[in-house]
C-alpha cells in the first residue's frame, strides 16, 4: 500500500504528532492524580488509554521520521511527489514499530471505549477477538487499521454526545467537538492513499482536534477551581 | 436511589460546608450541613484534622471547626476532579 505525502509536509505531520502526544500526556498525567485521590477506575481507564496513545504517536513519529529520512535520500520523480514504501517489504525494525503502533493504538482506543461501557468478560474476548483481527488484516491493507480506529473513536465521540446530551455542560460540548474533529480526521485518512491532499487534510484536521481537547482540559481546569459550579462564562 | 458516598465524597462535602460558611463553622452544623450521623461526624472530623485540613478554634468560648490553607488546596483538588469527571461523562 502506498500512501501520498507530499515532500513540503516532510516533518509537518511529526510535528502535529508530537503536538497530540503532549496533548494527552498532560491529561494523562492530571488523571494519574486525580486517581490517587478518588481511586475512580474509570479515571485509571483514561489514563492508561491516553498513555497508550501517547506512545502510539511516538511510535508513529519514529516510522515517519525513518521514512522520510529515508525517502530524502532517494532520487525524487519528475512531478515532485513521493509515496511512502510498502510497509513491511524491507524493513523489520519498520515492520515490528509499525505493528506496534497499531496494536497499541487500538488497545489505548478499547481502554478508551470502556471508560462509557462497562465490559463483561465476553465484550472484553470479543474486543480483544477485534484488535487481533484488525492487527491481521491491516498487515496487507492499511484502510483496515484507520477505519477500526474510526469506528472505535466514532463510538465514544457518540458517548460523549449522549452526555452532553444529558446534562448539557459547556465543556462536555467542547469535548464531543475536539473527539468529533480527531474522528473525522481518522475518516479522511482512510482516502489517504487517494491524494497527498486528503493527507495532509486528515492531519491538519487531527490538529485541530487535539488543540481542541486541550482546550476542553483548560476550561475544565478553571471551571473547576471556580467556588460557583453553576456559573459558565461561554 | 441516590450511590452511597465514599470517603472521599464525605471529605469533600465537609470541607465544602466549611468554605460555605466563611471557613469557620460550628461542629454541629458541619454534622447537619455534611448530612453526617453524630458517630460518622467523629470519625470523619479526626480524619480531617488528622490530615491537617481542618483545625480546631474556640470563639466566645465557642467550638469551631476552622479550614486550613491545606484543606483549601484539597478542596480545590477535588472540585478540579469533580469538574472533570462532570465533562468526560464518569
Amino acid at each position: 500500500m502506498v500512501v501520498a505525502v507530499p515532500s513540503w509536509f516532510f516533518g509537518e505531520d511529526v510535528l502535529i504528532d508530537a503536538i497530540s502526544i503532549f496533548v494527552l500526556a498532560l491529561i494523562a498525567y492530571f488523571n494519574i492524580k486525580y486517581y490517587k485521590i478518588k481511586k475512580n477506575k474509570k479515571s485509571l481507564n483514561l489514563t492508561v488509554a491516553f498513555i497508550l496513545l501517547a506512545i502510539s504517536f511516538t511510535l508513529n513519529i519514529f516510522i515517519n521520521s525513518g521514512v522520510h529520512y529515508n525517502i530524502m535520500q532517494m532520487s525524487t520523480l519528475g512531478y515532485g511527489k513521493l509515496a511512502l514504501e510498502d510497509i513491511g517489504s524491507n524493513s523489520s525494525i519498520v515492520f515490528i514499530t509499525y505493528f506496534l503502533y497499531r496494536a497499541v493504538t487500538l488497545i489505548g482506543l478499547c481502554f478508551f471505549y470502556s471508560i462509557y461501557e462497562k465490559q463483561s468478560k465476553s465484550n472484553i474476548f470479543l474486543l480483544s477477538f477485534l484488535i487481533i483481527s484488525l492487527l491481521y488484516f491491516s498487515n496487507s491493507s492499511y484502510v483496515m487499521f484507520h477505519l477500526g480506529y474510526f469506528v472505535i473513536l466514532m463510538l465514544v465521540t457518540l458517548q460523549s454526545i449522549r452526555g452532553y446530551g444529558v446534562k448539557k455542560y459547556p465543556a462536555t460540548r467542547l469535548l464531543v467537538f475536539s473527539l468529533g474533529t480527531i474522528t473525522i480526521s481518522q475518516f479522511s485518512l482512510l482516502f489517504a492513499a487517494l491524494d497527498e491532499k486528503i493527507y495532509v487534510a486528515g492531519e491538519l484536521i487531527q490538529l485541530v482536534g487535539y488543540v481542541a481537547l486541550l482546550i476542553t482540559f483548560i476550561a475544565v481546569l478553571i471551571y473547576g477551581r471556580k467556588k460557583d459550579q453553576n456559573r459558565y462564562y461561554w | 436511589m441516590a450511590e452511597k458516598r465514599t470517603k472521599i465524597d464525605i471529605i469533600g462535602d465537609m470541607l465544602m460546608s466549611v468554605i460555605d460558611k466563611g471557613g469557620h463553622i460550628k461542629p454541629t452544623h458541619l454534622m447537619y450541613k455534611s448530612n453526617l450521623s453524630h458517630r460518622q461526624m467523629k470519625v470523619y472530623l479526626e480524619e480531617l484534622l488528622q490530615r491537617e485540613f481542618v483545625k480546631r478554634t474556640k470563639n466566645k468560648d465557642r467550638d469551631y471547626v476552622t479550614i486550613t490553607e491545606k484543606g483549601h488546596d484539597f478542596a480545590n483538588k477535588l472540585r478540579e476532579i469533580k469538574e472533570f469527571e462532570r465533562v468526560f461523562g464518569f
